[in-house]
């Protein structure tokens, strides 16, 4: 099991009423290696709140959080950044790539943290060959302002891998996407998948790209349900 | 990729933004250093000026109302290696013959060419009848070399001009001399031994020319040593050892028989500390007071105008006692008297103000000897000067009211054939309590030098007198200039807090722009979060880029201060000149200045950049990575309860305050308003961010154009907060400048006014001898005649040299000039206010406590209180020694602080103490006028016709204060312009916001075009908003100073100067409309909606 949560519960504050919202409901979801999810719901289901607690970014009000064998509240602050950092991969609906930096600078930002020079040296090269496999190697030096919202997207994946992650984390990754791009980032996500073997989690609302994954999750009342794949 | 990098990147990037805050940091670090350095640019040119003025002269010996011998100057230079020159020094009127142009108030120089040699660029020296005069005087004058300029001076000898019979008549002494050369600033035109910045009006003549004008041949009044020599320095060593009677204005003389030697003075009395001395080394000596008396008189026969002698028992060869007179023959004939027979003398004594009051005693003759007798001396009448000269006593000049009509026949007969010969004698005891004077209460002393050398006679006097206690004293008068330069008025302080307002609004300009910034790189923050950067690198690399913003702002800053620096001084030397009285500041640039600038400014703007990294960051990454704001309902609310509460305390705080100040005797207390408008101002701030609140959680589905301009408005509640606050109190700040500045508006004939309320202040460059209100005086200046001034009365008012320490002076005052005030008159016309006194005195009466004395040396003494706290850098119960006039230190004791007053430079004593304790001063030369308004022109016309000859100059009392007010009021400009363009940069600071705001809600605004709604209904909605923000700031500002100045609002004679405050006002909102026209207009419009609706960045 490369990951699990266990029972989780998060609420929200209504904004205007100040009333408390169950989000997550005792929520539980096993993922296994290299295996693939997909997590659907309708919006403000707390479909993104799940997969900031999966990432660390967020934490429950009550369950527990295990990533790579270790349970994340006893983490602290500094742990949970290095687990973020090599065992997690985030693409965003939005690219979120950093209008700074040229494609291939935003790829490399999750090395910055490494002190490790030869995973460095490692990561540089996974990098490029993701670069290659993603079809982006002609536009390493392009800022994102330069790119399409389809090539930011491919950009972002493999920002998300550079660090052979274990787990990647994807929320709407095709929602900004137009149909044709969408269905060629799915894809790629689900060949990655093979080739990298890695585990992934990915929240959306596409049918098609919930088809591609191994397991699919309907999130409705704080409550997760699995879904049988037609 | 690494951490470098990322950075250069991130500047590349955002360089504007960078720029943005940059030049935050680089405003108020420029301001910062600018400030700074305007203090080091004022003194360093204080302390040029010092250079300029003093040239090489190092230390100066300048004793008031005294003389010595010019030879001594030789023989220190011979001594000590070093340049030493004499000099006379006096104050006089110059007139051009040519145009009439006159100066009334210069300073005569009486040089050699040794005084020459002070200056690197030796200026030409003036000789037999020419002068040099300085730039100014020539300019002032509208004079050149080969003219001609006339001189007047008060003619001096060596006698004190307030000793009883000092010569009296014509005082003033004119001489023609042509104009040799003209000196500028570096050839010792500005020479001048009072540290003051303004330039004196200098006229340099010859010293023995200027020596036979006063009658002060072969004399100086000043030494000035060019070398640091330690041994000039201690007035009890080199001096000492080389310094001859004649310096102490002693003459030691034989009289040729008997082996008997006299010790006279040309000071007419020897004073006490000297007699002393001299009796310690001759214990045998005979001591005399010879005094004129106005007439003997027995049996209804008197005898005018005679002399008599004080004098020991054993040079009379027996005791008079208490009470008997020895008189001669000629005197018992003329009265017809015996042994055992009454007599009285009438004699004059030192009344106040010179008037010599007539008192009388009665002694019995104890003895009549014959004119033959030896004891019948005619040396023993001192040198009275226009007495002892004169071939008649009808020719006499005395400085007392003596009726020549008196005088006989046979009186004359009696000074031709015996001179001054005294007719009587009494004992030295009773001679001594009739006729004591502070001047001293002996004529001469008599001794027998027996076998003795009588030079070592003389060097024994000589060395048991202390030169250092009858004010002949070297002091380092260059270092005294360096010091009193150094701790001139700080004028780094100064504008510093002149512009701390700038400051204020460049940090929060920087803040804004920061935080608006950071906003920008918040999601940032979050992806970085996400892909595994620690909280810690990603504060690293946002602090980084923080700290090279600071640090690039600071270093850029602090040299944009040279420029800012640049801008002040050249206010300063031209349109603010009234606050500094000179156009010579000069730039001065160091090192450590302006790293101290930087280093400050970045200090400064770090905290700022440190506290809103710190509180964006503090969120969740999530919420960071997806940029979510939350608003707690319930929290919202609860900062609705707590901030309207805090504004209705507050409100009510202010009020209770306004209340009491207003019911009780609180009104003159503005501090306390000033507190209670900034709690009205912290109030309404309160008020408004409870209202912002309120519409932030409000809904009104059908709300009006103005609910949802505010609705937009509380979304940015901080931006729209720091826009508020920076306007209303750059508001408040500058009404409550604008309400201080000082002005009269019909209060100056008000007794309790600065001007106490008289008309004019007058000054003459010659002093008067007689106080001009006295009959003496009257008769004297022939006033009593003179319909059109009869009904005039002129305070006189003695006045002891020193310095300025008026707030014209920006050097540090050490020894202020002191002015003998009427304490009696002023208490009884109520004039002029306190602001602050010692306890104890009371404040009906304040005057009054002038009039006693404080223990021995110590005298009470009031002053401005701007001259207490700024000029002397002293408060009240602080105590400043001068010397007095034998030697002995006199401490003024301030007991108190006036009220923005005339005085402003001068200590103020009682005149009956300044008479006793500054005795070398004669005569006035500071008056102050006072009678019916009418006719004022041609009453001041006259007044300085009568007394044209003695360079009288009057000045309105209003118009003196006002060149004293002039000052603060330049001051204040000064910080409202600089406070205003503080204002005007916190609504660029709007602008800015506003812009921002406009580009974050273009999809908003696109919204409302495809909507439906025209382009300038969306433009009033933007345009009510920021305007709405502008106007709160304003009116709150408005009406926070307001309950600040209510003392002046109430007060009948206030005038605000309301069409400048309105002005401003507008230029404000003006300034700040167009800030908001122009990125709404810009934003507001159909294409770039639609652009921004397209866009997806």
């Amino acid at each position: 099991m490369i990951a699990e949560l266990q029972d989780i519960k998060k609420h929200y504050n209504q904004a205007l009423s100040g009333r408390q919202k169950p989000v997550l409901d005792g929520v539980s979801l096993q993922i296994g290696e290299n295996e693939s999810i997909a997590v659907t719901g309708p919006s403000g289901s707390g479909k993104t709140t799940l997969l900031n607690i999966l990432g660390t970014l967020d934490r429950p009000d009550s369950g527990t959080v295990i990533l790579n064998g270790m349970s994340v509240p006893k983490l602290n602050e500094s742990e949970l950044a290095r687990l973020r950092n090599g065992f997690i991969g985030f693409v965003f609906q939005l690219h979120f790539l950093l209008p700074q930096l040229s494609l291939i600078e935003n790829v490399l930002l999750p090395l910055m943290p490494l002190h490790d020079k030869l995973a460095r040296r490692a990561g540089r090269e996974r990098a490029m060959r993701l670069i290659e496999r993603m079809g982006l190697q002609d536009m390493i030096n392009q800022k994102p302002s330069g790119l399409s919202v389809g090539e930011c997207q491919r950009a972002a994946v493999v920002r998300a891998l550079v660090n052979k992650p274990g787990l990647l984390l994807a929320d709407e990754p095709t929602g900004s996407l137009d149909t044709e791009t969408a269905a060629r980032l799915g894809i790629l996500l689900s060949e990655l998948k093979k080739e990298e073997r890695i585990s992934m989690v990915v929240v959306t609302h596409s049918p098609e790209l919930a088809a591609r994954m191994d397991k699919i999750f309907r999130l409705g009342s704080g409550k997760l349900l699995p879904i049988n794949k037609a | 990729m690494n951490f470098t990098r990322l950075i250069i990147r991130d500047f590349e990037h955002y360089r504007k933004a960078f720029l943005a805050v940059l030049a935050g940091t680089l405003v108020s670090t420029a301001v910062l250093t600018g400030a700074l350095m305007l203090g080091d640019s004022v003194k360093f040119s204080l302390q040029r000026l010092t250079n300029i003025r003093l040239g090489n002269i190092r230390y100066a010996l300048h004793p008031q109302g005294r003389y010595f011998r010019q030879d001594i100057a030789g023989d220190l230079s011979i001594k000590t290696g070093s340049l030493v020159a004499p000099v006379l020094l006096s104050e006089g009127m110059a007139v051009n013959p040519e145009n009439n142009k006159r100066i009334n108030r210069f300073q005569l120089v009486g040089i050699d060419r040794r005084f020459t040699g002070f200056w690197i660029k030796k200026p030409p020296c003036p000789d037999s009848n020419t002068a040099v005069i300085s730039r100014n005087t020539a300019d002032k004058l509208g004079l050149k070399p080969g003219d001609d300029i006339l001189i007047r001076v008060s003619g001096q000898g060596m006698a004190p001009a307030n000793a009883p019979f000092g010569a009296e008549k014509s005082p003033v002494k004119v001489s023609r001399f042509r104009v040799r050369a003209i000196a500028d600033d570096g050839e010792m035109g500005r020479f001048s031994l009072n540290a003051n910045q303004a330039a004196p009006f200098n006229v340099f003549i010859p010293i023995d020319k200027m020596g036979g004008m006063l009658d002060l041949k072969g004399m100086a009044n000043v030494l000035l040593a060019a070398e640091e020599t330690a041994a000039i320095y201690s007035p009890d060593s080199l001096f000492r050892l080389l310094w001859k009677p004649g310096d102490a204005g002693l003459n030691i003389h034989s009289r040729g028989k008997d082996s008997a030697n006299e010790i006279t003075s040309g000071r007419i009395f020897i004073d006490d500390q000297t007699a002393a001395a001299i009796k310690s080394v001759l214990p045998g000596s005979q001591a005399f007071l010879t005094y004129l008396v106005n007439s003997f008189s027995s049996k209804g026969r008197s005898t005018p105008y005679s002399f008599i002698t004080a004098a020991p028992p054993d040079f009379l060869g027996q005791d008079p006692g208490r009470d008997g007179i020895i008189i001669n023959s000629w005197l018992a004939q003329d009265l017809q008297v015996k042994q055992g027979d009454s007599l009285r003398l009438k004699y004059f004594t030192m009344g106040n103000h010179r008037q010599l009051a007539e008192d009388s005693s009665v002694f019995v003759v104890c003895r009549v000897l014959p004119m033959q007798d030896a004891i019948w001396d005619p040396s023993l009448m001192p040198a009275f000067p226009g007495m002892s000269d004169a071939g008649n006593c009808r020719d006499w000049e005395t400085g007392a009211p003596v009726d020549l009509k008196k005088i006989r026949n046979k009186d004359e007969e009696y000074w031709k054939q015996y001179r001054g010969t005294p007719k009587a004698f009494i004992s030295l005891a009773s001679g001594q309590k009739l006729w004591a004077n502070p001047f001293g209460n002996l004529t001469s002393i008599r001794f027998s030098s027996g076998r003795k050398n009588p030079d070592s006679t003389e060097a024994a006097i000589m060395k048991k007198i202390s030169p250092g206690r009858l004010g002949l004293a070297f002091t380092p008068v260059y270092q005294e200039g360096r010091n009193s330069a150094s701790n001139s008025t700080d004028f780094g302080e100064l504008f510093l807090s002149l512009g701390v307002f700038i400051i204020l609004a460049a940090l929060l300009l920087l803040a804004l722009l920061f935080s608006l910034h950071i906003r920008t790189r918040i999601k940032e923050s979050g992806v970085l979060s996400a892909i595994g950067f620690k909280k810690r690198q990603i504060f690293r690399i946002l602090f980084t880029e923080s700290l090279i913003l600071a640090t690039a702002g600071g270093l850029t800053g602090a040299l944009a201060g040279i420029l800012y620096n640049r801008l002040m001084l050249l206010g300063l030397n031209t349109i603010w000149q009234d606050a500094v009285g000179t156009a010579t500041l000069v730039m001065k640039i160091r090192l450590s200045t302006i790293i101290l600038g930087a280093v400050s400014g970045i200090l400064t703007s770090v905290p700022v950049m440190l506290v809103i990294l710190y509180s964006k960051l503090r969120k969740p990454a999530w919420l960071r990575a997806h940029s979510v704001h939350f608003i707690h309902e319930l929290k919202e609310k609860n900062k609705i309860k707590i901030s309207a509460f805090s504004a209705i305390l507050l409100c009510m705080a202010a009020f209770s305050l306004i209340s009491y100040l207003l019911s009780g005797s609180g009104i003159n207390n503005t501090s306390l308003f000033l507190i209670a408008g900034a709690l009205i101002l912290a109030s309404g701030s309160f008020a408004f961010y409870s209202l912002l609140i309120r519409i932030s959680i409000t809904t009104k589905p059908e709300g009006s154009l103005i609910y949802h301009a505010f609705k937009n408005a509380a979304l940015k509640k901080s931006r729209t907060m720091s826009v508020m606050v920076l306007l209303a109190l750059g508001i408040f700040s500058i009404f409550i400048t604008a309400a201080n500045r000082r002005t009269f508006y019909g209060s100056e004939n008000d007794r309790h006014s600065g001007t106490g309320g008289f008309l004019f202040w007058a000054e003459t460059s010659i002093p008067l001898r007689y106080d001009p209100s006295s009959p003496e005086g009257q008769k004297e200046y022939a006033l009593q005649d003179q319909s059109r001034i009869r009904k005039i009365k002129i305070t006189a008012m003695q006045r002891l040299e020193g310095d300025d320490a008026s707030c014209l002076n920006l050097n540090q005052a050490a020894h202020p000039a002191i002015l003998g005030i009427p304490s009696e008159t002023f208490q009884k016309r109520g004039s002029f206010s306190f602001l602050e006194l010692l306890p104890g005195i009371d404040p009906d009466k304040p005057w009054t406590a002038l009039q006693k004395t404080l223990g021995t040396g110590i005298i009470p003494a009031y002053a401005d209180q701007t001259v207490i706290t700024w000029g002397l850098q002293k408060k009240i119960g602080d105590t400043i020694f001068y010397p007095g006039a034998n030697g002995e230190k006199t401490g003024l004791k301030l007991m108190g602080g006036l009220d923005n007053s005339i005085f402003q430079g001068y200590l103020l004593v009682s005149d009956s103490l300044f008479r006793i304790h500054f005795s070398q001063v004669g005569g006035f030369k500071n008056f102050l006028i006072d009678r019916p308004s009418s006719s004022t022109n041609t009453m001041s016309e006259t007044i300085e016709s009568d007394f044209r000859d003695y360079g009288m100059a009057l000045t309105r009392t209003s118009e003196k204060l006002a060149s004293f007010n002039s000052v603060e009021n330049t001051y204040l400009s000064v910080f409202m312009l600089l406070g205003g363009l503080g204002v005007i940069m916190g609504i660029f600071g709007l602008g800015l916001v506003l812009l921002r705001n406009m580009l974050e809600r273009k999809n908003e605004l696109a919204l409302y075009m495809a909507l439906g709604y025209k382009r300038n209904f969306i433009l009033k909605l933007v345009i009510t908003e920021y305007l709405g923000i502008l106007f709160a700031g304003t009116g709150l500002g408005i009406l926070s100073a307001s309950a600040a100045i209510l003392p002046s609002l109430l007060s009948p004679g206030f005038h605000l100067p309301g069409v400048f405050l309105l002005l401003m006002v507008l230029v404000f909102l003006l300034n700040g409309v167009l800030w908001v026209w122009l990125p709404a207009s810009r934003v507001v419009n159909r294409k770039t909606a639609i652009r921004y609706q397209m866009s997806d960045d």
